[in-house]
């Protein structure tokens, strides 16, 4: 039989449970895109997909994570390509960023550099680093400590193993703290020693070998 | 563990994503372990501090109200195409709304009219599952038989390559009116016929119908898909939401138009010579261009 109220309950049902999830969407699409304009046209084309897929969604599943594998297949699918460089931190927005860094507590300081600088850090800061990460390492940086997805949502999201999600954050969140340390360094914070070269963990692995003793 | 595996499982430890025995041996090496305790602090305040930053920023961060706007617009259009989609796949091809003589001049604002279309799309939807009254392709048998069941004089419209299956009373705009149930019949064998509906509405005041109008053709725009075809013959409006491509809409109707010609031909010598045309400059809305193609939009 046919229900003419059928599409109605639906689109009312998407509502309440999708676009709750539309600030993180935007803000993540932002991180992506680099450009409010591009993050727009992207949060819409997603929800426009996932309101079309809306019946393959199975209720009572994360629908946040569904949301975001959307999101992030619409990204790389169609607009990847078109994204647009920062601007680089220049002049007079540089000398405030040093004052910030320079102007400190010479006890604090000499104490724990590593910490004082922490400490210190600003979302503006943290966003710029992770907005100058190669593309495989921004998108687990986001939805890791951005978006605080487990690794098994995250495999679910990009659709790849759990031990590449691993091997990725870890190399990203190296590189995510090379660039902050070089960027406060170059405000003439601190020296710091190059770390020694780590390898990537391998949780399976680790285990794997617990159990075989 | 050692401090090997320590060093490298650091993150995901701090993750959360260790099981309690793991955790376990974990702390244990690090109550033994000076230099391990402190690597462990140190990248506990590294996360530390990026996730707060991180939920900082992200806290602040408000998707734009235009944005939600937009959305909410394009879910509507979405929604539209869902209903309409509805009743297209219980099988019905098309719809046609006839109207008789000044029924058209009633519907002088669009409002009105796409009112009629919506509730003629879901008396269809309805009648469509209901038997027929009168079964029967004679088109003088169904239009005896509306005769004395509606107020109003019945046409049977001549579809071209449909023919009546037969009909039934429904009711539209709060009143009875014919309703009747067409069959296509289509050239290649093989090829799936389908049903078509029609509705006879009553005219409000013959007296106020204007002169004849040429056929002629609008633009056709099928961005979302359905068309809506609209023609006027003497003093009967057809109206038609179909899926039809613009291409089959025009055969059909040039079919419908040469058939016409002869007919009119033989009937008077002086008849308007139907023609397909680009579409004109915007009239009087009583008299409409009798051939309009135009998407679909169904009010809420």
């Amino acid at each position: 039989m046919l229900d003419f109220r059928q599409p109605n309950r639906t689109k009312q049902e998407f509502e309440e449970l999708a676009l709750a999830h539309l600030d993180p969407l935007y803000s993540a699409a932002l991180r992506l895109t680099k450009n409010e304009r591009d993050a727009e046209d992207l949060v819409q084309d997603t929800c426009m997909r996932a309101y079309r897929f809306f019946d393959k969604f199975e209720r009572g599943t994360n629908i946040k994570a569904w949301l975001f594998k959307i999101l992030t297949n619409t990204f790389i699918n169609r607009y990847r390509r078109k994204v647009k460089e920062r601007t680089v931190v220049e002049g007079v927005e540089r000398e405030a960023v040093h004052e910030r860094f320079v102007s400190r507590d010479a006890t604090d300081f000499a104490a724990n550099p590593e910490q004082y600088f922490f400490d210190r850090l600003l979302s503006d800061d943290v966003l710029r680093a992770i907005d100058s990460l190669p593309i495989d390492f921004r998108l687990v940086v986001i939805l890791a400590d951005l978006q605080e997805f487990s690794y098994k949502e995250i495999a679910e999201i990009l659709e790849c193993p759990v031990g590449t999600v691993m091997s990725r954050l870890f190399r990203g969140r190296k590189l995510l703290q090379k660039n902050l340390r070089e960027y406060a360094e170059g405000q003439g914070v601190f020296r710091h020693e190059g770390d020694a070269v780590k390898a990537p963990a391998d949780l399976e692995e680790y285990r794997h070998r617990k159990k075989t003793g | 563990m050692n401090c090997q595996d320590l060093e490298r499982l650091l993150y995901p430890y701090l993750d959360g994503e260790f099981q309690p025995e793991e955790r376990v041996d974990l702390e244990t090496h690090l109550s033994g372990c000076a230099d391990c305790r402190r690597r462990a602090e140190e990248e506990k305040q590294m996360q530390q501090a990026l996730r707060r930053a991180a939920r900082h920023s992200v806290s602040g961060m408000q998707a734009p109200a235009s944005l939600r706007a937009t959305i909410q617009v394009g879910l509507k259009q979405e929604q539209r195409r869902a209903q309409v989609g509805v009743w297209l796949r219980a099988g019905a091809m098309a719809l046609v709304v006839v109207t008789v003589g000044g029924g058209w001049a009633a519907f002088h604002s669009e409002q009105r009219l796409s009112a009629a279309r919506m509730e003629a799309v879901q008396r269809h939807s309805k009648s469509k599952a209901l038997p027929f009254e009168i079964a029967s392709n004679a088109t003088e048998q169904v239009e005896e038989w509306f005769k004395d069941k509606v107020d109003h004089r019945i046409t049977v419209p001549q579809l071209p390559k449909a023919k009546p299956l037969g009909g039934r009373i429904s009711i539209l705009n709060g009143r009875e009116v014919a309703y009747i149930s067409y069959e296509t019949l289509p050239d290649n064998e093989g090829e799936p016929s389908r049903r078509l509906g029609v509705f006879v509405l009553p005219g409000e005041d013959e007296s106020a119908i204007p002169r004849l109008q040429a056929l002629q053709a609008v633009e056709v725009d099928s961005a979302q898909g359905f068309n809506v075809v609209t023609w006027r013959d003497d003093e009967i409006v057809y109206e038609m939401v179909t899926d039809m491509d613009e291409g089959d809409i025009r055969r059909m109707l040039a079919e419908r138009d040469s058939g016409e010609k002869l007919a009119r031909k033989s009937a008077s010598p002086e008849s308007d010579e139907p023609q397909y045309s680009l579409p004109p400059t915007p009239r009087p809305q009583y008299s409409r261009p009798a051939v309009s193609i135009e998407p679909v939009t169904y009010p809420q």
